[in-house]
């Protein structure tokens, strides 16, 4: 059975429409983790005759955040939903029976995707810049009722639980660790380095302060907005609980300024940073925030081996994993800037 | 380490089984075998970085020498063995000896040699130079087409 049956088959039974139809099914590249698919899902529902634009995303064979576990991010995309700009989540899937690998099904939400990247013309992909302003300050605005969302009262507090900001940071270190030496890298000088910074560093963060949940890769390319409202906050792969400047740090990391001093290509950092506050959010403690900035890097190079190994081993044939390759020479100067050994790049 | 012949391979094999069969133009077909051979044809002949790695070879050489008569013997017994190894395995492949370079960096590093002490800002300065260096060889990047392709 063919992809295109097995979506029908699965649509008739969770919908018990034996008559529900699947339409305009179309696959996208956008993104570089879970599999997507958009279609329409036609059923009938109380009697009545619904026509909904979905989009399923299912887990990949092998990838950039491997081993993969769509539940976490089911659980925190349902848990926020309503606090913040979410896309509804219809059903999800935790086993491959019905088609092929663990999915789950959202409502399509209308809006552009904007990229962190500068355009050929070397500009903003928002060129406007009082949109560019609205636009961050809707995003921290979401970022910070994330951040103050009553976890506890929700199916995320059963995810693993930091007691402060430095059980945290060394939370997240043991992670990316695990994960970078899972890919088994080349010896990287750079990135031993940093590892060590960042044990010395966590060891002398204050262990008073927020624990929230954190979306993980809370970033430009990460949205749908239209005009300067954010539309739907996506790919929640690597939410948990943790220190709120974790998202701050990587939102305005350079990983995402696409060669601007603007963070997310949007405003600049220190804007987004008040903003953030503006809004509603925790206190910026520059400590902390240098602790993960720096941990930016590192997850990133993290990310990157995982991918490019998963390629050399034949576990994907996605050929976007081979750029990381050369693209790896650019994490260690983001890293060696943030760790003061190699100059900033903004002069 | 992964080899250029592996990234090659994968390649080819994604170009031929999954980008192939979706062309329908005889001209953009034509392009594409050409490309395999093209692929074909570099199988057994790259290594990555070129000329760099020999730079990054030398600079390895100056650190690591000056690592050897820094270290302590009785503190630091394997890291001094590793050391005067790579000091007389100058004949080894480049490649060989750039991994079994770096690794000694890596473990100078966790010993504490980069936190402070008569080696720190030799390390420190190995990194930023090679950093520098490979990162001038940097292209910008396709990242907006790849991602919405």
């Amino acid at each position: 059975m063919d992809f295109d049956d097995s979506l029908r088959r699965y649509l008739r039974r969770v919908t018990g429409d034996p008559d529900a139809e699947i339409a305009d099914l179309r696959r996208h590249t956008q993104g570089f983790s879970l599999e997507t698919v958009s279609f329409v899902g036609a059923w009938s529902e109380d009697g009545l005759a619904v026509r909904q634009q979905l989009v399923l995303r299912r887990q990949p064979p092998a990838g950039l955040l491997e081993p993969y576990d769509l539940a976490p991010q089911v659980m925190a995309m349902r848990a926020v939903h309503g606090a913040l700009a979410v896309p509804r989540v219809r059903w999800f899937e935790n086993d491959s029976a019905a088609l092929g690998a663990p999915f789950y099904v959202m409502d399509f939400v209308e809006g552009d995707v904007p990229l962190p990247v500068l355009g050929p013309d070397g500009l903003p992909p928002i060129t406007d810049e009082v949109e560019r302003e609205a636009l961050a300050r809707d995003l921290t605005a979401n970022l910070a009722r994330l951040h103050r969302l009553d976890w506890k009262a929700t199916e995320v507090a059963a995810f693993e639980q930091p007691t402060g900001p430095r059980d945290a940071a060394f939370g997240q270190i043991a992670h990316w660790r695990g994960f970078y030496q899972r890919a088994h890298p080349e010896p990287n000088p750079m990135l031993a380095r940093a590892f060590r910074e960042l044990d010395r560093r966590a060891a002398t963060l204050s262990q008073d302060g927020p624990v929230c949940v954190v979306h993980g890769d809370f970033r430009t390319g990460n949205f749908l907005r239209e005009g300067g409202q954010v539309r739907a906050v996506l790919d929640w792969e690597m939410v948990h609980l943790g220190d709120p400047l974790e998202d701050l740090a990587w939102a305005t990391s350079r990983l995402w300024r696409g060669q601007s001093k603007l963070a997310g290509v949007l405003v600049p950092c220190e804007r987004f940073l008040g903003l953030y506050q503006e809004a509603g959010g925790y206190e910026v403690d520059p400590e902390r925030l240098a602790f993960y900035d720096l941990m930016s890097g590192v997850k990133m190079a993290a990310i990157m081996n995982t991918g490019l190994r998963a390629f050399a081993d034949q576990r994907t044939s996605d050929l976007r994993m081979t750029i990381f390759r050369h693209q790896l020479a650019g994490m260690n100067i983001i890293v060696g800037e943030a760790l003061g050994i190699v100059p900033s790049l903004d002069g | 380490m992964i080899e250029p012949n592996r990234i090659l391979e994968g390649i080819a094999h994604t170009l031929e089984q999954s980008v192939l069969p979706a062309l329908q133009s005889g001209f953009a077909r034509g392009q594409l075998f050409a490309a395999l051979e093209a692929l074909d044809g570099l199988q057994g002949q790259l290594r990555w970085g070129g000329m760099l790695l020999d730079q990054e070879a030398a600079a390895l050489s100056d650190l690591l020498e000056q690592a050897a008569t820094v270290l302590d013997d009785n503190v630091d017994a394997d890291l001094g063995r590793g050391l005067r190894a790579y000091s007389a395995g100058d004949g080894a492949p480049l490649e060989e000896r750039l991994r079994e370079g770096r690794r000694l960096v890596c473990a100078l590093i966790e010993a504490g040699h980069a936190d402070g002490g008569e080696l720190a800002s030799a390390i420190d300065g190995y990194l930023a130079n090679d950093t520098i260096l490979k990162a001038m060889a940097l292209r910008p990047s396709r990242l907006a087409e790849i991602s919405q392709g």
